[in-house]
């Protein structure tokens, strides 16, 4: 695979940060060591070890000479550790230190121990190494020459302080129900209770199918597949109704993080935020590029107008369950052909 | 003089009573350290009926005495960081000026109310709860050799508060301070661009590492 020189996205996958040792009283929640969590949280200050290992080769190619062991690499390229902790209000950067020991032919390692606090610590601490330039050099098409500029960053690590707690709360219940308000309806979000009614003046097939509690066969394919567009629809709607609670102190000019709504508003916000604003690098992030946007009045037409009904589409499952109910509706009109 | 508290747990929209009201059974623990709000209510007494200026006109003001009040109590930024300590501050010791600078009818309290007193989580978190946004800036500005006009600035335009506490980049008090500096002389719009321009700029250049110049180039470049 060819790699493009300078694009600090192919000198990301050279970096890889992680946690040295364990932290006494952590469990890992995430996958591959990612995120780790307090069982409790603690009382007394800890260390925590990191180690990084950059790929020599693909961090010479965001060089413009390509010279991985010169001195304007050592005097012009720094390895830092980059924290943040929004629940904390805390966010820097430690530089890390090569460890030239450990270092060989084709990779550099560099370590770091970083004490905490726990006193000065909330919620969760984000991690992730950046290999910053902080000598500006000749400029050369395609590569990150200015001073400051990220040539490239690890995946991020997270160490959640006060102990993680799974979202809950997150589905709503489907419900047989009588809906008044509109004849010839066929669900309706009921925002106070948190339901899905399905009305039960519908045609008794239509309810049969719909409420169907088949895992598997045709009669929970077709389910699966009318129901999916109304998924999109009670997406969509709650959705709005999140962008709502978010603007809800709009005359103040503050607009509210997806992470202090309740569910289920929270979830559909964050997921929107992480179809919305994929190329943030933390969620943190992704949920305050949606506030940005929701901020700009422009920005906020548009989110809610063109990309609201096209995310709330690739959120669902709508395309394999189509191709899946398809599939099924022809296999049985071919057998009743033969 | 009054024994500081915090909630016990950080109290959720569900655990007020009507009327904003901290619930009876809501637990609070007792700090080592002791808190004077004298001061503050004695200003908001003096202020609280005058017709010519509106709340927000005193934010400066709150803020400077709120943080002479807290910055020697003994108080760590272990407790002003903690937004249970703010809670208890805003619904327990200073919740009347709370409904004041907001206008609130606390017989038809709106959604938008609660995160007053509670404050929130996310970036902008702490600039929600109406006690925690006077003393956070406060704290950070005030040790600057023109703190006064600095925290002025930061309060004198509503827009450009919000928009520099909701900033991820001013999570960072350094770039906080660097923010405020450079966006001093501006008005709302130029702010809000200046702002939304490093925001632009942080996926590829590492705006912690700038100097506070170097922000302000960076920030008002084309303003």
């Amino acid at each position: 695979m060819a790699i493009n020189f300078g694009f600090k996205e192919e000198a990301d996958t050279g970096m890889e940060l992680s946690f040295l040792g364990s932290i006494k009283g952590t469990e890992n929640i995430g996958k591959d060591g990612t995120i780790l969590s307090f069982k409790e949280r603690p009382e007394t200050p800890f260390d925590i070890n990191f180690t990084l290992k950059i790929a020599k080769d693909i961090l010479s190619s965001t060089l413009p000479d390509g010279d991985i062991e010169s001195n304007s690499f050592k005097n012009s390229i720094q390895m830092n550790l980059f924290y943040e902790s929004v629940a904390s209000r805390r966010r820097g950067l430690i530089k890390l230190i090569k460890d030239n020991k450990s270092s060989d032919s084709d990779f550099f390692i560099y370590t770091l121990k970083m004490s905490i606090d726990p006193a000065l610590w909330f919620g969760d601490i984000n991690f992730k190494a950046i290999a910053l330039r902080t000598k500006e050099c000749l400029a050369k098409e395609g590569f990150n020459t200015e001073k400051h500029s990220i040539l490239g960053s690890s995946t991020e690590k997270r160490l959640y302080i006060d102990p993680f707690c799974p979202p809950s709360g997150g589905q709503l219940d489907v419900k047989i129900g009588e809906i008044d308000d509109y004849s010839g309806v066929l669900y309706k979000l009921d925002k106070e209770n948190l339901v899905v009614l399905l009305n039960n003046k519908s045609p008794k097939l239509v309810q049969q199918i719909l409420s169907c509690e088949n895992k598997t066969g045709k009669k929970a394919t077709l389910r699966d597949a009318l129901f999916e567009p109304i998924v999109i629809d009670i997406t969509e709607q709650l959705a709005r109704e999140a962008f709502k609670l978010m603007l809800a102190n709009e005359e103040d000019n503050h607009i509210i993080s997806p992470s202090d709504l309740d569910e289920p508003y929270k979830s559909v916000a964050s997921d929107i935020a992480k179809q919305l604003c994929s190329d943030s690098d933390s969620e943190d992030e992704m949920n305050q590029s949606l506030v940005d946007k929701l901020y700009d009045p422009d920005d906020r037409q548009e989110v809610i107008n063109e990309a609201l009904p096209m995310i709330v589409q690739s959120l669902s499952k709508v395309e394999s369950l189509y191709n899946s109910i398809t599939k099924v509706i022809l296999e049985t009109q071919e057998r009743s052909n033969d | 003089m009054i024994k500081a508290k915090r909630l016990k747990k950080k109290l959720t929209k569900s655990d007020l009573d009507p009327g904003l009201v901290m619930a009876a059974n809501a637990n609070t623990l007792d700090y080592d350290f002791s808190v004077n709000f004298d001061k503050f209510r004695n200003f908001f007494d003096s202020v609280k009926t005058q017709k010519d200026l509106k709340p927000a006109d005193y934010d400066f003001e709150f803020s400077k005495i709120l943080y002479n009040s807290l910055v020697n109590s003994g108080a760590t930024d272990a407790e002003f960081y903690d937004m249970r300590f703010w809670q208890w501050v805003s619904l327990d010791q200073l919740f009347e000026y709370c409904v004041w600078r907001w206008n609130i009818d606390i017989n038809d309290v709106k959604s938008s109310h609660y995160a007053k007193v509670l404050g929130g989580g996310g970036v902008g978190g702490f600039s929600l709860n109406s006690i925690s946004r006077l003393f956070i800036p406060a704290k950070i500005l005030l040790k600057e050799s023109d703190g006064d006009a600095l925290l002025k600035s930061f309060f004198n335009i509503q827009q450009k508060e919000q928009s520099i506490s909701q900033s991820t980049l001013a999570i960072n008090s350094s770039v906080f301070i660097s923010i405020v500096k450079a966006t001093e002389n501006l008005n709302t719009n130029q702010t809000v661009k200046a702002i939304s321009r490093l925001n632009a700029r942080k996926s590829g250049m590492c705006i912690d590492a700038m100097t506070s110049e170097e922000i302000a180039d960076l920030a008002l470049e084309n303003i």
